[in-house]
C-alpha cells in the first residue's frame, strides 16, 4: 500500500525500518537526536543514535571503523560540501579497505548528505559535487529524485556491503509523493524511465528530473516527445537503459545541476558518444550549471542554474539543427 | 594597559547599538523574505565585535565565520552596503555574489566570512605570515565559535600559529552551543582556553557581556602582537540570543538560562556602566540608540533602492584577470625538446645555451627563478626546506632563507589555508603537497576557500597561489599514494589545472602559474621526474590554456596528458610504421582547456583517442570526449576511444600495477580500433557538400 508522504519522511522511514530490522544499523552525525523526544532515540536508544561534534573526519572515520567491526553505520553529514573536510576518509579509507585487504573485509557505510540548496545559500552550501564521488572506485553514489526512490535507495544503501554516498536534494525535502509502506527496496544501477517518448532522450537527476518532466510537457504541446530517464544511481550507472533509448531517439540532452566541466553528465555524454555513436543524429547537448560558484543574489542564482526553459530550448536545438560545430 | 575612557565607551556603545539594530532589522526582513538565504545573527555577541575591532586599524585584517555581520560592521563596513548585500543588490559589499555568509570589505581589512565552520582559521595565519614577511606590524584577528574547536583544522591552525609564533589573535565566542546542540554534547572540555593550553599560547577567558573587560584583555594582547609576538587566544563567554539560523526551531533552549542571559545583555550592561561612571547621561545614551535605528532605516532604504545585479554579471568574477603578466602567444608546432619527440633539436649551434636537466630539476630551477624575480614568492610545505623527497625544492632555503622557504607539520588543510591567506595578503605562495592523494585532506580549503574567494567577494580578494603536487602509479606505492585525481579539481570553477609532460613545459608553465592571479593546481607525474632533456638555460614562459601539438598527422588525433604524452608519441611511431599518421596533442592545462586546437584537429582527422592515467570512468577523458563530440560529431568517422585505468584502486603487486597502468600499447590498440571501425552495413550517413556527415538522414 502506498500513501503520500514527503521525501524527507521517506528517508527517515527507510532508516527507521532498517534499524528495526537489523540491530547492527547505527545512525549518527551532526544535529540529530538533539532531544530525548527524537523518534530514533526513543525507538533505538543513544547507543545506536548519537549526535556528534562538528568533526567530519572523525565521524566518517569512526563509521568506517564500526563497519569493519561488523556494524552498518549511517552518517548524517548535513551538507555535501562539508564532506570536503573529510575527503581522505571518504576516498582513501572507506572505499579502499575491501580492495586493499584482498576482499577480506567490507565497509558497509552510508554517507548521507544534502546538496543543491539554491535559495540564497550561496557559495559554500549549494554545490552539486556528486561527480567527485562518482569517479572513485569502490564508492557508490545514489541521487533520489522522488520520495519513493528516496526510501527505496536508502534501504538498499544500508543493506549494501560497500560505502554508499546518499545525496538527497534539499529543495525536494518537503516534496510529497506516493511511497510504499513497509519494506521497499530500489535496486542500484537501475534507471527509471519517467516518461516515454521517441524523439529525444533526456537524462536528468535529482531536482532536475522534475524540471525535465515539465520541459517534456511543454515540448509535447509542440509535437516533440521526449523520453525522460532518471539514472537514480550514478555509480553503478545503468547505461543500458540510456543507450536503448538513444538507439530509438538518436538524440540526447543531459541535464545536471552541477557545473559542466569534468561532471557526471560529461561522463554520461562520453559513454553515449562511444557506445551509441552509430545511432547519434546530433551531438549530445547538455544543460548544466554555468561555470561559476553559485551566487547569492536571486536573479544571478537563477541565471546560473538549469531550468525548464533551458532544457526545452536545448531539446529544440538538438532536434532542429544540423549537427555542426557549436 | 589601555582602559576604557568616556569617548571610547560612547563609541563602543554606538557600535553595539548599530549591530543590534542591524541584526534585529534583518530578522524582521527575513520573516517577510526581503532578505533571503541562510542568515545567522549575532544578537548577544555585539560587545565582542565592538571591543575587538575598535582597537584595530584598517590594515589589521579580520577573518570571521558564518555569524559575521557584527564583525564586518564593527570593522567599518558601511551598514547600507552590508544590508544591500543581504538583499542581493548590486551595491552590496560583494555585488550580491557572496551574501550573508561571505561578507568581505577589503578596504576596511575585513577579509571575510566562511560558511564552513572554522574554515577561515588557517587563512588568518597566512595573513599574519605575510605581515611578518613584509616586516609590517599588522595584526591578524580571527573570530570563531566554540563549535569550530572540535574540527581538525582548529588544532592544525593553533599548532602552526604557536610553532611559527605568528602575530595572530584567536577570538573565540564561546556561546555554549554548536549549531543546534550544547557544548556538552560536543566535548568534555568546558573552556576553549584549556583546549589550547598545551601549545603554550597566552590566553584569557572573559565574560562576553563585560565589554570593558574584553576591551582591556584584547588591548593587552594587541599591544604585544603589534610588537611581533603571538599567537594569543581570547575566549569570550557569550550567549547567542537567536537561533543558529533564522528559522531554527530552537528546541535546545533552556528558559531559565535565557532569562539569566537577558539580564546580562552586553549592550544594556555597557550602557548602564557608562551612565554609572558619569560618562554618558541617559539622554545621550538614548540618542545613540535612536541614531543607530535611524542609520539602519537609511541602510534599508539604500538597499531597497539599489537594483539587482544583471544576472550575467556573475561569470566574470570566477577568475581574477591577469595584470602585468606578459604571456607568450600560441605555441604549436613540434617542440622537439620533448624527451619522447623525434627529430632534430630546436636549438642548433647558433641557439641559446642549453643544458641537460631532469624534469624535477627544471621545477627546482623554475622555483628559484621565480623567487629571485619576485620577493613575494614563498615556498611552503612538508620538508621543503630540506628539498623534499624528490629534491624539487633543494637549495631554495639556502638561497632565500627560511622566512621564504617554510617547513610545515603534516597538516595539509592548515598548510593550504595558510597559503590562501598569504595569497590574499599579497604574497605568491607555492605550496607543496607531496601526493595528490593527500589533497583529500585540504580539499575544503582548495574548493571552498581558494577557488571561491574571488567570486564570493565580488572581485575584492584574489588568491594567487600554486599548489604543486604529484600523481601517478608505477612505484608500487599502493592505493593511497598513486592516484590521478585531477578531474576533481578540473570540476571546480575558480581553479586552474596544469599537467606538464616535459621538463620544458614544466618550467614554462610553472612560471605562468606563479604569475597567475588565480589558484593553480600544478600536477607533476613522478614517473617523469628523472627523465633528462635538453633545456634552454633561460626557458620561455608558456601561456596557460594553450595546447601543444607535438606531432602532425592527418589520420587520427591523439589527445594525451602528462606521462601519457610520451606514450602517445611512441604509439604514433608504431602507427606510422603501419601507414597511419597520428596527430599528438598535449592540452598541457586542463583548465583552461584549449578546445579550439583539439577540436580543430579532430575535425581534420575524423578520429580521436583521448588518453590519461586516471580511471576512465570519471576521469578527465570523459570531459575531452564530451567536448569533442559536441564540437565535431559531423566529422567523426568512428567513436572517440578513451584510454585510462580500469575502475579499481591502484594495486601494489608489480604485475597487477603494470597491467593497471595504461601506456603506449593501450593507445596504439585504441587508435587501431578507431581506424578500423566502420559504419554498420547500410547505416553510413551520407557526406554533406561541406565534407561532413549528414547524421539526420
Amino acid at each position: 500500500m502506498a500513501r503520500e508522504i514527503p521525501y524527507i519522511a521517506a528517508i527517515n522511514e527507510a532508516i527507521h525500518l532498517e534499524m528495526a530490522r537489523d540491530d547492527t544499523v547505527l545512525y549518527f552525525g551532526q544535529n540529530l537526536a538533539t532531544t530525548e523526544n527524537d523518534e530514533f532515540v526513543k525507538a533505538f536508544g543513544h547507543d545506536r543514535v548519537r549526535v556528534t561534534p562538528i568533526s567530519e573526519t572523525a565521524e566518517i572515520g569512526m563509521a568506517i571503523g564500526a563497519a569493519l567491526a561488523g556494524y552498518r553505520p549511517v552518517v548524517e553529514l548535513y551538507m555535501a560540501e562539508f564532506m570536503l573536510v573529510a575527503m581522505n576518509q571518504v576516498v582513501n579509507e572507506g572505499p579502499r579497505f575491501r580492495y586493499m585487504s584482498g576482499g577480506r573485509v567490507k565497509v558497509p557505510i552510508v554517507l548521507k548528505a544534502g546538496y543543491g540548496f539554491t535559495a540564497g545559500w550561496a557559495g559554500q552550501h549549494t554545490g552539486s559535487i556528486y561527480n567527485m564521488f562518482t569517479g572513485i572506485p569502490g564508492l557508490k553514489v545514489a541521487l533520489p529524485a522522488t520520495p519513493a526512490d528516496a526510501k527505496g535507495l536508502m534501504a538498499t544503501a544500508i543493506r549494501d556491503d560497500n560505502p554508499v554516498c546518499f545525496f538527497h536534494h534539499y529543495l525536494l525535502t518537503l516534496e510529497p509523493g506516493d511511497v510504499p509502506e513497509g519494506e521497499y527496496l530500489v535496486p542500484f544501477g537501475q534507471a527509471d524511465i519517467r516518461r516515454s517518448g521517441g524523439d529525444v532522450t533526456v537524462v536528468a537527476t535529482g531536482w532536475m528530473v522534475g524540471k525535465a518532466l515539465a520541459a517534456a510537457e511543454t515540448l509535447a504541446s509542440e509535437g516533440i516527445e521526449a523520453e525522460v530517464i532518471d539514472p537514480r544511481t550514478l555509480n553503478p550507472l545503468d547505461l543500458a537503459t540510456i543507450l536503448t533509448s538513444v538507439e530509438k531517439t538518436g538524440r540526447a540532452v543531459l541535464v545536471d545541476q552541477a557545473t559542466r566541466r569534468a561532471s557526471a553528465s560529461q561522463m554520461i555524454a562520453a559513454e553515449i558518444a562511444d557506445l551509441g555513436f552509430r545511432w547519434l543524429k546530433a551531438p549530445i547537448k547538455q544543460v548544466t550549471g554555468l561555470e561559476a560558484t553559485v551566487p547569492y543574489s536571486e536573479p544571478m542564482e537563477a541565471y546560473v542554474l538549469p531550468d525548464e526553459e533551458k532544457i526545452a530550448g536545448t531539446v529544440r536545438q538538438v532536434l532542429g539543427e544540423a549537427p555542426v560545430a557549436a | 594597559m589601555r582602559t576604557l575612557d568616556p569617548q571610547t565607551a560612547a563609541d563602543l556603545l554606538r557600535t553595539t547599538w548599530r549591530i543590534r539594530c542591524f541584526e534585529e532589522r534583518v530578522a524582521a526582513l527575513k520573516r517577510t523574505l526581503q532578505v533571503h538565504g541562510l542568515i545567522h545573527l549575532s544578537v548577544g555577541g555585539e560587545g565582542v565585535a565592538a571591543a575587538v575591532c575598535a582597537q584595530l586599524r584598517d590594515e589589521d585584517v579580520v577573518y570571521s565565520g558564518h555569524r559575521a555581520h557584527g564583525h564586518a560592521i564593527a570593522k567599518g563596513a558601511p551598514t547600507e552596503r552590508v544590508m544591500a548585500e543581504l538583499m542581493g543588490r548590486v551595491d552590496g559589499l560583494c555585488r550580491g555574489l557572496g551574501g550573508s555568509m561571505h561578507l568581505v570589505d577589503r578596504d576596511r581589512g575585513f577579509f571575510g566570512a566562511t560558511g564552513v565552520v572554522g574554515g577561515n582559521l588557517p587563512l588568518a595565519l597566512g595573513n599574519a605570515l605575510a605581515a611578518r614577511v613584509r616586516a609590517g606590524d599588522e595584526v591578524t584577528v580571527v573570530f570563531f565559535g566554540d563549535g569550530a574547536v572540535q574540527a581538525g583544522h582548529f588544532h592544525e591552525s593553533v599548532n602552526l600559529a604557536a610553532l611559527w609564533r605568528l602575530p595572530v589573535i584567536f577570538v573565540c565566542e564561546n556561546n555554549g552551543v554548536a549549531e543546534f546542540t550544547s557544548r556538552s554534547e560536543h566535548t568534555t572540555v568546558e573552556l576553549v582556553s584549556d583546549v589550547v593550553a598545551p601549545y603554550g599560547l597566552q590566553r584569557e577567558t572573559v565574560a562576553g557581556s563585560d565589554v570593558p573587560a574584553i576591551f582591556e584583555a584584547f588591548g593587552a594582547f594587541l599591544e604585544r602582537a603589534r610588537a611581533g609576538n603571538g599567537p594569543f587566544l581570547l575566549e569570550c563567554l557569550t550567549h547567542r540570543r537567536r537561533g543558529h539560523y533564522e528559522g531554527d526551531p530552537e528546541r535546545y533552549r533552556d528558559p531559565v538560562a535565557e532569562e539569566e542571559w537577558r539580564r546580562r545583555d552586553p549592550v544594556a550592561r555597557l550602557q548602564a556602566h557608562a551612565i554609572e561612571n558619569g560618562w554618558l547621561d541617559p539622554g545621550s545614551a538614548g540618542a545613540i540608540e535612536r541614531e543607530a535605528q535611524a542609520e539602519i532605516e537609511r541602510a534599508v532604504r539604500f538597499a531597497r533602492e539599489s537594483p539587482y545585479p544583471e544576472p550575467g554579471a556573475a561569470e566574470p568574477f570566477v577568475y581574477a584577470l591577469a595584470v602585468g603578466c606578459p604571456e607568450k602567444g600560441p605555441h604549436t608546432g613540434p617542440y622537439l625538446g620533448h624527451p619522447s619527440a623525434t627529430g632534430a633539436r630546436p636549438h642548433g649551434g647558433a641557439g641559446p645555451p642549453e643544458s641537460e636537466v631532469t624534469f624535477v630539476r627544471a621545477i627546482n630551477d623554475a622555483l628559484a627563478r621565480a623567487m629571485r624575480a619576485d620577493e613575494r614568492v614563498i615556498v611552503i610545505g612538508e620538508d621543503v626546506a630540506e628539498g623534499g623527497p624528490y629534491m624539487a625544492t633543494a637549495g631554495l632555503a639556502d638561497e632565500f632563507g627560511r622566512d621564504r622557504v617554510l617547513n610545515t607539520p603534516i597538516s595539509e588543510g592548515a598548510v593550504c589555508g595558510v597559503a590562501i591567506g598569504a595569497a590574499q595578503a599579497g604574497l605568491r605562495p607555492v605550496v607543496e603537497i607531496m601526493f595528490i592523494d593527500f589533497i583529500t585532506l585540504a580539499l575544503d580549503q582548495l574548493v571552498n576557500q581558494a577557488a571561491k574567494a574571488h567570486f564570493m567577494s565580488g572581485g575584492q580578494l584574489s588568491v594567487p597561489m600554486v599548489l604543486r603536487t604529484t600523481c601517478g602509479a608505477g612505484s608500487r606505492s599502493g592505493a593511497q599514494h598513486s592516484q590521478s585525481l585531477e578531474a576533481w579539481v578540473a570540476h571546480v570553477p575558480g581553479l586552474k589545472v596544469v599537467m606538464p609532460s616535459s621538463a620544458a613545459d614544466a618550467t614554462g608553465l610553472l612560471a605562468s602559474a606563479i604569475a597567475d592571479p588565480n589558484p593553480v593546481v600544478f600536477v607533476e607525474n613522478r614517473a617523469l621526474y628523472f627523465r633528462r632533456e635538453q633545456l634552454p638555460e633561460a626557458p620561455e614562459r608558456l601561456q596557460l590554456g594553450r595546447a601543444h601539438t607535438l606531432r602532425f598527422g592527418a589520420d587520427i588525433t591523439i589527445v594525451a596528458t602528462s606521462r601519457l604524452v610520451g606514450d602517445a608519441l611512441e604509439a604514433a611511431d608504431r602507427l606510422a610504421a603501419g601507414g597511419v599518421q597520428a596527430e599528438v596533442i598535449d592540452p598541457r592545462t586542463l583548465l583552461p582547456l584549449d578546445l579550439e586546437t583539439i577540436a580543430g584537429s579532430v575535425r581534420r582527422t575524423g578520429r580521436a583517442v583521448v588518453a590519461h592515467e586516471a580511471v576512465t570512468l570519471g576521469g578527465f577523458g570523459a570531459e575531452l570526449a564530451a567536448q569533442i563530440q559536441d564540437a565535431a560529431l559531423d566529422r567523426l568517422e568512428a567513436p572517440i576511444q578513451r584510454v585510462g585505468a580500469p575502475f579499481t584502486p591502484v594495486p601494489v603487486s608489480p604485475p597487477l600495477e603494470d597491467a593497471y597502468r595504461p601506456g603506449a600499447g593501450e593507445i596504439y590498440a585504441a587508435a587501431r580500433s578507431a581506424i578500423e571501425w566502420d559504419w554498420p552495413e547500410g547505416k553510413e550517413p551520407p557526406l554533406t557538400t561541406a565534407g561532413g556527415r549528414d547524421f539526420r538522414s
